[in-house]
């Protein structure tokens, strides 16, 4: 990946941005874990510099230090010369990816889930299926007992909710009930992973819309927002996604999402695609918090009386740079005590499927969240992204400190 | 002629080991080496530089400490290794001998203030080190290696030094007869007003009672706040900080942290005087040299270190061992900077 | 690679890296002009370890480079082909503090800010705060003798380092200082001679400072001026008024501007040809009547506008755009070169008229952000590194800059070391002789010279090294373009 004669691309003079202060190192979880400059985004970018300027013998040598990285952008929110590291990132992944390949069984079964099944709803509503008897049947734990499964992975993956939860939004326009004022409409995209996980999110998110006076389209030919394929160096097939993703929702003024890796790589789709009509797509994209703090809530929520601690997803924060947005809203939550633990903003080590890959890394940063969010002895835990609800609960559990770890909008939602 | 220059055909004329000497006040507590030539640098008294703009001057080594504190007042200035009081001696003598002078947490030890100097090695080779300004990392700092040394790794001719404004305010106190819970009550209380006292001690004489004693200093009002929070009794600023042995008695200098006062005071003999010089210094009037040795073997279980500053012959010197380590580097010091060991 | 064997041995296969590529990520510092790859990385956890390496190295006499955070800005950390890099980073335990002697023991990886909030319960801070405080580590401030905003009051690193246990080059072990004060009763500053080394002594594994009480008030203010002169005027008032802030610091036009345009916003006035940022700290009424004496300065000077931030959250937002700076820096080109000269309090304003004038004269893009309380100057050039025209003219005018710091009365550095970087300018203060003696100093530490090699001192007769910096950068890149076959 020499400069080519047609000009370095972008993400090379990108990493020219940096001058080497270091001051995103405390920012980065993985440094804080490794404390090696290679894991760090200062070493990190510096590395893929110096492979950009062909002076790399052997790029898999430096591979490790670039998957290690969460691509949690909080060195971007910490950078002084406004680096913009997300980028750099995953064009390298994707120059490495074509370059070689990634081999292994590990390797093969991600490409292989990523693009097969999570990119495709309905294989992925399959799978939920099996799991969910796996589960039932308590073969997860014998899998385990008989190593036939990583304990990380059995520990990890969430409890899969019953049939009735897992049953997708009907697709179509959803109309607020009788009396509420019609405010505006909107278009809700779902996500892969939320609906067959968290379908509670996605009814509630609906839900509080319409009670907070929006129509709803649920729009039928929407995809896998692609986050997944872009970190793991496949973007070609992630910018077919996200092309059908633009033309589902070519109608729609604003598209909302509530998963925070989603909405990120929504927004992201300039880049991705480098089209007018994704730039257009792009700015038309919301989270929900960051909708409704600006639209403001019409309908009360239901009383929460307890503290409440909200983290901010990296997705969310450094990635779409929606901070206060959630916390204004939950602060409308009467009887509400919202508690701010230290370092929020600082990754949990969930990371789109991070805690697969790296689970050693994942799990210390996972503890470090669970322990700084422990202190403050909360009665719930408030987070916008199912990889972050997933991995704080486990985490919480595993320290025996179970609390109910919930969407924003779960609390946002009025009295039935 | 300037300072280095006469330093220098000063040392070229000696043969055989050389002492220093400045207003001649170590004589009184360490007689020098019968077979030492002295070098007398009291003449040596120009201060050469004084920018008050810029608080920094310059001095040659043999100024008396009270010439450069009367030129001082004048711009409203001070050194505060001096803790505001007048002292004896000379500047050169005040950063070879670190008399462990006044100095805590609020007050600006003699490392700090420092700034660089031109010296002179015992083989006349010239140099300088550090600089004329307040900051500065250029090269070593050769010259922090002049405070403590007695003058034993090379001769400094001019000295740059950091200088402080002047408080705009200040009193002298001392709380005397106070037993000894009342004298750490009033200690601590003074050690947690968020203006550090420049000079704060506490003291305990050989009839058992207890003093604390110090200066507070900084804007009026402030200052008038202290003596008034803490019941000071004012008095006038006192000549010396440091303690005189007793005849056929010893003087014992050490360090210790604060927490250690009380085991430190358990292990100080009845019979001594005792002062906490505050930043960690201490001093003992020991009045034999039998109660010395049993002080200095008491000192490590304190924790503490010490030395015997003033004793006669050999036991001048003596002190809680000193750690292999520093000691092996103190001695290549010496080696690399006078490798004949002319300066005694 | 025996060595590389032996060290694995000791320390584990993830702790010792020596994978060429990998190593790249430690070519340089803060200073990136000068770049080379080590030998081998280490990251050892406690003194046993950095005794066990040292050890090994002395016995191969392999030379090695003791390394924090690496956030250094003079090349001091940056090591040769044949060194090994001793990183420190993940010794970073806080092992002791006593809050009744203010006091504190850590290991060298312990970052400058996180010290400050490990005792902040106590209402206690680490008073030295270089820029770089939220990465920097306490050994490498040890290491250079870091200084930082709020040194004019509180003074600089050695003025707070109590004691440390170091491990020599030979692997042995000397514990200097005591914690009780700034040198044992036995005689010789060990200690103070060993605090801004530059790594170059040997390795502080485990260093005592002192704490500072946290003021009961802050307060910070901001002053925004139409010239430079008047700030340094208003600065010069300030200090002959023996008013002693805790921190006084400046910022000119175009560095304003970069920091506005950075996520380090503070909302400086872009119009201003320079801001002033006064801090003062102390009893509620002491700093109450030093600020109105302070606005009255502002006053007298001309100040455009004036403003005070009590509250931590406004002060936070004024000290931001300071912090940030340096980043804020790679906004204007890719490579900036960070000068420290320092010149007397009363000079400033001088120094600063013929900085601006060289840096016109070299067709250079200059910036200034400084320590104004210090005379402690940072002017910026900002350059593209690949452009070896553009590399010669920095350098040129940042030798000017430093040779006019000096005949002023100043230094070539307040802060950041000599490192790598400043070794050609070295000789514009100290003649051979003071060289040689610094040079006997060294030698009693290092007597191999295997401690950070060929850093601080310059050797003698050699040529330029300054003048290799664009022939350096077109190798390193040149060495790329060939292996990448353009």
């Amino acid at each position: 990946m020499a400069p080519s004669s047609d000009g370095p691309p972008a993400s090379y003079l990108r990493t020219l941005d940096c001058v080497h202060c270091g001051l995103c190192l405390p920012h980065c979880p993985t440094h804080q874990v490794l404390r090696i400059e290679a894991d760090s985004p200062r070493g990190r970018i510096y590395l893929m510099r110096a492979l950009a300027e062909g002076r790399v013998d052997d790029a898999e040598a430096i591979r490790p230090f670039l998957d290690r990285c969460l691509d949690c952008r909080a060195c971007e929110t910490a950078c002084p010369s406004g680096v913009r590291y997300g980028e750099i990132l995953e064009d390298t992944r994707a120059t490495l990816e074509r370059a070689r390949p990634k081999r292994g069984v590990a390797a093969w079964l991600t490409r292989t889930l990523l693009w097969h099944v999570v990119a495709r709803q309905r294989r992925l509503r399959f799978l939920f299926w099996w799991l969910r008897v796996f589960e039932v049947l308590g073969l997860q734990r014998l899998a385990t007992a008989l190593r036939l499964l990583p304990a990380h992975v059995a520990t990890l993956a969430p409890p899969v909710p019953p049939a009735r939860e897992r049953r997708p939004l009907r697709t179509g326009l959803h109309r607020p009930a009788e009396g509420t004022e019609v405010r505006g409409r909107v278009a809700l995209f779902t996500g892969c992973v939320m609906e067959p996980l968290f379908g509670r999110v996605n009814r509630a998110t609906l839900d509080l819309l319409l009670a907070n006076g929006f129509e709803v389209d649920v729009v039928a030919a929407q995809r896998c927002c692609g986050a997944l394929l872009v970190h793991a160096g496949q973007p070609d097939r992630a910018r077919q996604l996200a092309a059908a993703n633009v033309r589902a929702f070519r109608d729609a003024d604003v598209v909302i999402n509530n998963a925070a890796g989603c909405g990120c790589a929504l927004k992201e789709y300039g880049h991705l695609l480098g089209t007018d009509e994704g730039r257009r797509f792009a700015a038309k994209c919301r989270d929900i918090c960051e909708f409704l703090a600006h639209e403001g809530l019409t309908a009360t929520p239901r009383p929460f009386h307890g503290r409440l601690v909200y983290d901010d997803p990296c997705h969310l924060c450094h990635g779409q740079g929606v901070r206060s947005a959630p916390r204004e809203l939950l602060r409308q939550v009467p009887g509400v005590e919202l508690v701010e633990a230290e370092h929020s903003a600082d990754c949990c080590g969930s990371a789109g499927i991070y805690n697969l890959l790296q689970p050693e890394l994942a799990a210390a940063i996972g503890e470090r969240k669970a322990a700084e969010i422990r202190a403050c002895a909360p009665a719930a835990i408030a987070t916008g992204n199912p990889g972050c609800m997933m991995q704080i609960d486990s985490h919480m559990h595993r320290s025996g400190h179970s609390v109910p770890v919930r969407h924003p909008v779960e609390f946002l939602l009025p009295p039935p | 002629m300037n300072a280095t220059e006469a330093i220098r055909e000063r040392l070229c004329a000696a043969t055989g080991p050389v002492r220093i000497v400045g207003s001649g006040s170590r004589a009184r507590h360490l007689p020098a080496r019968a077979d030492a030539t002295a070098l007398d640098l009291s003449d040596l008294r120009e201060i050469v530089r004084l920018d008050h703009g810029d608080q920094t001057c310059t001095v040659e080594c043999g100024v008396p400490l009270a010439t450069l504190d009367a030129a001082l007042r004048e711009h409203d200035l001070e050194l505060p290794c001096l803790g505001g009081g007048t002292a004896e001696g000379t500047v050169g003598g005040l950063f070879a001998c670190d008399p462990f002078g006044p100095g805590n947490e609020g007050g600006q030890s003699p490392r700090s203030l420092l700034l660089g100097l031109d010296a002179v090695l015992a083989d006349g080779t010239v140099f300088k080190a550090g600089a004329r300004v307040v900051k500065s990392v250029a090269g070593f700092d050769v010259h922090k290696l002049f405070v403590g040394s007695q003058g034993r790794l090379f001769v400094a001719a001019r000295l740059h030094l950091r200088l402080k404004p002047r408080p705009r305010a200040e009193q002298w106190f001392t709380n005397d007869d106070l037993d000894e819970a009342a004298a750490f009550r009033l200690l601590h209380a003074l050690r947690q007003e968020p203006l550090p006292l420049p000079v704060l001690q506490l003291r305990r004489d050989s009839d058992g009672s207890h003093a604390v004693m110090g200066r507070a200093a900084g804007r009026a009002g402030y200052v008038t706040g202290v003596v008034q929070r803490h019941g000071l009794h004012s008095v006038s600023a006192p000549t010396s900080f440091h303690l005189d042995p007793p005849p056929r008695g010893e003087l014992l200098t050490g360090l210790a942290v604060p927490s250690a006062l009380p085991e430190l005071l358990r292990a100080v003999p009845a019979a001594a005087t005792f002062t906490w010089l505050g930043g960690g210094r201490f001093q003992v009037a020991l009045p034999d040299p039998g109660a010395s040795d049993r002080l200095l073997a008491a000192l490590p279980n304190v924790p503490a270190s010490g030395v015997l500053a003033v004793a006669t012959g050999e036991r001048h010197g003596r002190g809680t061992p000193i750690d292999p380590g520093q000691a092996r580097l103190a001695d290549a010091l010496k080696i690399a900077l006078d490798p004949d060991g002319t300066l005694v | 690679m025996a060595i590389e064997r032996d060290l694995t041995r000791a320390l584990g296969p993830e702790r010792v890296l020596h994978t060429r590529d990998a190593l790249l990520a430690w070519e340089c510092d803060g200073f990136t002009v000068l770049k080379s790859r080590p030998r081998a990385v280490v990251l050892p956890e406690s003194t046993t370890e950095v005794q066990a390496v040292l050890r090994l190295l002395h016995a191969a006499a392999v030379p090695f480079v003791p390394r924090g955070a690496g956030t250094c800005l003079s090349g001091g950390p940056t090591a040769g082909a044949d060194a090994v890099v001793v990183d420190c980073s993940r010794m970073r335990r806080v092992l002791h503090v006593s809050t009744v002697d203010r006091i504190a023991t850590v290991q060298p990886g312990v970052v400058n800010l996180d010290l400050t909030a490990a005792v902040s319960d106590h209402d206690l801070h680490y008073a030295p705060d270089p820029s770089s405080q939220s990465v920097c580590t306490i050994g490498g401030n040890l290491a250079e003798n870091s200084g930082g905003p709020h040194c004019f009051k509180y003074g600089m690193t050695t003025d707070h380092v109590l004691a440390a246990t170091v491990v020599c080059p030979d692997g042995s072990l000397a514990h200097l200082g005591d914690p009780a004060g700034p040198r044992s009763p036995h005689g010789l500053d060990v200690l103070g001679v060993f605090c801004g080394s530059e790594g170059t002594f040997g390795i502080a594994t485990e260093i005592t400072v002192r704490l500072c009480r946290n003021p009961p008030e802050v307060r910070t203010l901001l002053a925004s001026f139409a010239s430079m002169s008047s700030a340094c005027r208003a600065v010069g008032d300030i200090v002959a008024a023996g008013l002693v802030p805790a921190a006084l610091e400046i910022l000119d036009q175009a560095t304003i501007r970069a920091v506005e345009a950075s996520v380090y916003r503070a909302g400086y006035p872009e119009n201003a040809a320079a801001v002033l940022l006064v801090e003062l700290d102390g009893p509620h009424e002491v700093v109450g009547e030093e600020a109105a004496e302070i606005t009255a300065f502002f006053r007298k000077n001309g100040a455009l506008q004036s403003e005070e931030a009590t509250t931590p959250d406004e002060r936070k937002r004024l000290w931001k755009g300071r912090k940030g700076a340096f980043g804020a820096m790679g906004r204007i080109d890719t490579d900036l070169y960070v000068l420290d000269g320092v010149v007397p309090r009363t000079r400033l304003e001088e120094a600063l008229t013929k900085i601006t004038e060289i840096g016109r004269r070299h067709g250079v893009t200059l910036s200034n952000v400084f320590h104004a309380g210090d005379g402690n100057l940072h002017p910026n050039i900002s350059f593209d590194g690949r452009d070896p025209d553009a590399t010669a003219r920095t350098i040129a005018a940042g030798h000017e800059i430093l040779q006019l710091c000096v005949e002023l009365g100043g230094s070539i550095t307040g802060e950041h070391g000599v490192g790598g970087e400043k070794l050609d300018h070295v000789p514009l203060m100290f003649d051979d002789d003071d060289l040689e003696v610094m040079a006997r100093v060294r030698r009693a530490f290092d007597p191999d010279g295997r401690c950070n090699p060929g850093k601080v001192l310059p050797q003698r007769h050699a040529c330029a090294e300054v003048a290799k910096w664009p022939q350096m950068t077109a190798e390193v890149l040149g060495e790329g373009a060939a292996e990448g076959g353009q």
